[in-house]
């Protein structure tokens, strides 16, 4: 296996990402308030639905596209990253949940079961994969999100 | 009409996948020899809006900008390991092919009347392309345009690569020759700046990378077998065969990538005269003409210019220099009729003392903004009189690269070849001053070369004597200059 790795470049290729430091803070911030705004957008949209289908799934749609909307002020505001991490959980719980009724049904939204014909389902997951694609660059260290800032001198 | 995929439309396709594949790995070797980005013509340390490199720069000694190259693997870049030379050599024979080959696709596609199959021509697309992506983000399969091969978003995506993303590349690209930049600075500025067209440049890659990268998934979505058969065949049929061709098309590839890159590390001098001279072939025709034209205002000027190459480190270099080189002699001899010598004193006082306000481009790819005044090389050729059979003046530095620079990849005495034609360019300076300053030590004091169409290297430091020859196949290994010698650079570098 560590030889076909090796002959195949595999590692190497992987481990190019080391090599890779984004100097864009403002735009990386930019980039991931607009997706936890878009993730706000959704999730309000698509909350009276939910309602409908369940008032629990409704307040929990409720409850994500407000944590959207503190994402998306909380990432150029923080000190910390917090922003970042709150929209990263609020992705990853929203990508689990969508994944989880489209694939074996969740309670109150059976009717939702297999339905993967959903426009609006599959942009949240491309804009929930972002999402944390980006956060994925800020833990990393590979991108720098605004307050932060790189001190380079060379 | 009937679209259908025509024998040239596939050779083409075919042909486009060889280049782009080669052109993305020199680019990327070429983008390790500086793996900075920068939003700023200056370069300026710590300014950039992206690197490629894990290396941090030394604050407490002298640094130059070959400590900051980056040795990449073959498998990113060709042929991979801080090979600058050599990857400029195939990124500049990939390209003029892929050119080329473009130049006859596009003519062939609108002699055909082809042209319809990519170029939009009803506004009716644009919504046509909204509710094809609302079929795939629903996970179906859009249906294609009424009479045509492509669904609207496939139309628009092919468009746009063929005819705004290709030539964007080449606009950008060529933004970065400093024989460009010199006769048509208005073009660089089009883009933002040198830098700007660097930054694009790279972008643009991204993008090509990015297409290929949902071209590919889109055709296993669309259905491999098939859809690779119309560019095999050129028609849907023998699914299962296209499939085993395509695959055993795409082996074929990375062998030859892999053949070509053992080749090039293992022969680079042959690499470099083969490939070299289709390259220069097609520079001194395009690029060896222009002449600078530059003109920037004071207030341009970078607050900073790096370093390239350590000066020398000899004795009789310190000595000369704490004496203000007052017993510097600069020797222009060879095949002339009245061989001269001249002292810094007799360079300062010449009749004609020129100033000129030009971007430094180095080879690497940073660049720079400075004020440089010296004299005009052509009243020292006029002086002089070099000889009917003389073609090249060559630049014989006093620095020696064994000794001066240890971790350089040659050793010797560092001189650089120049055409004869390029001693009569009007900004073609040896220049004493840089900023209004006598030349600092570190760029080359007490005398350099200022060719404002050519990359740095070429701009020989530190020179002491200037030799006019008929032919340099003896000189060194022959190549044209130490760098040329030593790490594969081709000779004529306008771009």
């Amino acid at each position: 296996m560590r030889r076909l790795l090796r002959v195949t470049g595999l590692p190497q290729l992987v481990a190019f990402y080391r090599y890779i430091y984004l100097n864009q803070p403002r735009l990386t911030a930019a980039a991931g308030s607009a997706l936890a705004l878009a993730f706000a957008a959704i999730h309000l949209y698509e909350l009276p639905a939910h309602y409908e289908a369940s008032p629990a799934w409704g307040v929990l749609f409720g409850v994500l596209a407000a944590g959207g909307l503190v994402a998306t002020a909380g990432i150029p505001a923080g000190g910390r990253p917090w922003g970042w991490e709150l929209g990263a959980a609020l992705c990853l719980l929203a990508l689990a949940g969508y994944l989880a009724s489209r694939a074996v049904g969740l309670p109150g939204l059976e009717e939702f079961r297999g339905r993967w014909d959903y426009p609006l389902g599959t942009l949240a997951m491309i804009v929930e994969g972002l999402f944390l694609l980006g956060y994925l660059f800020v833990r990393t260290g590979l991108a720098v999100a605004y307050p932060e800032r790189r001190d380079w001198h060379d | 009409m009937e679209f259908g995929y025509p024998w040239w439309l596939r050779v083409e396709h075919l042909v486009n996948i060889i280049f782009m594949t080669f052109l993305i790995r020199s680019g990327i070797e070429i983008l390790g020899t500086h793996p900075k980005l920068y939003w700023n013509e200056h370069s300026r340390p710590g300014s950039e809006w992206a690197r490629f490199t894990r290396k941090v720069m030394p604050r407490d000694r002298l640094y130059d900008t070959l400590d900051e190259e980056e040795s990449y693997s073959s498998i990113v870049s060709m042929p991979g390991h801080k090979n600058l030379g050599l990857g400029r050599h195939w990124h500049f024979f990939t390209v003029i092919g892929w050119i080329l080959a473009g130049l006859v696709y596009v003519a062939l596609l609108f002699l055909t009347g082809q042209w319809r199959r990519y170029v939009p021509y009803s506004w009716e697309i644009f919504p046509m392309a909204y509710q094809d992506v609302v079929q795939y983000l629903s996970f179906e399969l859009p249906p294609t345009l009424p009479g045509q091969p492509f669904n609207a978003v496939q139309k628009l995506s092919y468009g746009a690569v063929i005819f705004l993303l290709a030539p964007f590349q080449i606009l950008t690209g060529a933004a970065q020759s400093p024989a460009l930049e010199a006769r048509f600075p208005w073009f660089v500025r089009m883009l933002g700046g040198r830098q700007w067209a660097r930054s694009l440049h790279f972008l643009g890659l991204l993008a090509f990378v990015g297409f290929i990268g949902v071209h590919v998934f889109m055709v296993i979505v669309h259905g491999f077998g098939q859809e690779t058969a119309k560019m095999i065949f050129g028609r849907q049929t023998l699914p299962a065969l296209s499939t085993g061709i395509t695959l055993a098309a795409a082996a074929g590839l990375v062998v030859l990538h892999v053949i070509t890159t053992r080749y090039t590390l293992a022969h680079p001098r042959s690499t470099q005269r083969g490939l070299g001279a289709v390259v220069m072939g097609v520079r001194r025709v395009l690029l060896n003409p222009l002449t600078s034209r530059q003109s920037y205002p004071k207030e341009a000027i970078s607050p900073e210019h790096r370093v390239n190459g350590k000066p020398p480190n000899a004795d009789f270099y310190k000595i000369m220099a704490a004496h203000n080189f007052a017993g510097y002699r600069l020797e222009v001899g060879g095949l002339v009729e009245r061989p001269m010598s001249f002292s810094l004193e007799d360079l300062r006082t010449f009749p004609t003392r020129q100033t000129q306000r030009v971007l430094h481009n180095c080879v690497q790819g940073w660049t720079s903004i400075g004020e440089w005044t010296g004299v005009p090389l052509r009243q020292i050729v006029e002086l002089v009189r070099p000889l009917p059979e003389a073609r090249y003046m060559v630049f014989l530095t006093m620095q020696d690269s064994g000794r001066d620079e240890p971790s350089a990849e040659g050793a010797g005495q560092f001189y650089e070849v120049v055409p004869l034609e390029f001693a009569h360019h009007p900004q073609t300076l040896l220049a004493y001053e840089m900023n209004g300053e006598p030349l600092p030590i570190k760029h080359g004091a007490p005398l350099r070369l200022r060719l404002e169409t050519q990359v740095g290297f070429k701009m020989a430091k530190w020179i002491e004597r200037i030799e006019f020859v008929s032919d340099h196949s003896i000189i060194g290994e022959g190549m044209g200059g130490w760098r040329e010698d030593n790490v594969f650079y081709d000779r004529d570098v306008g771009i």
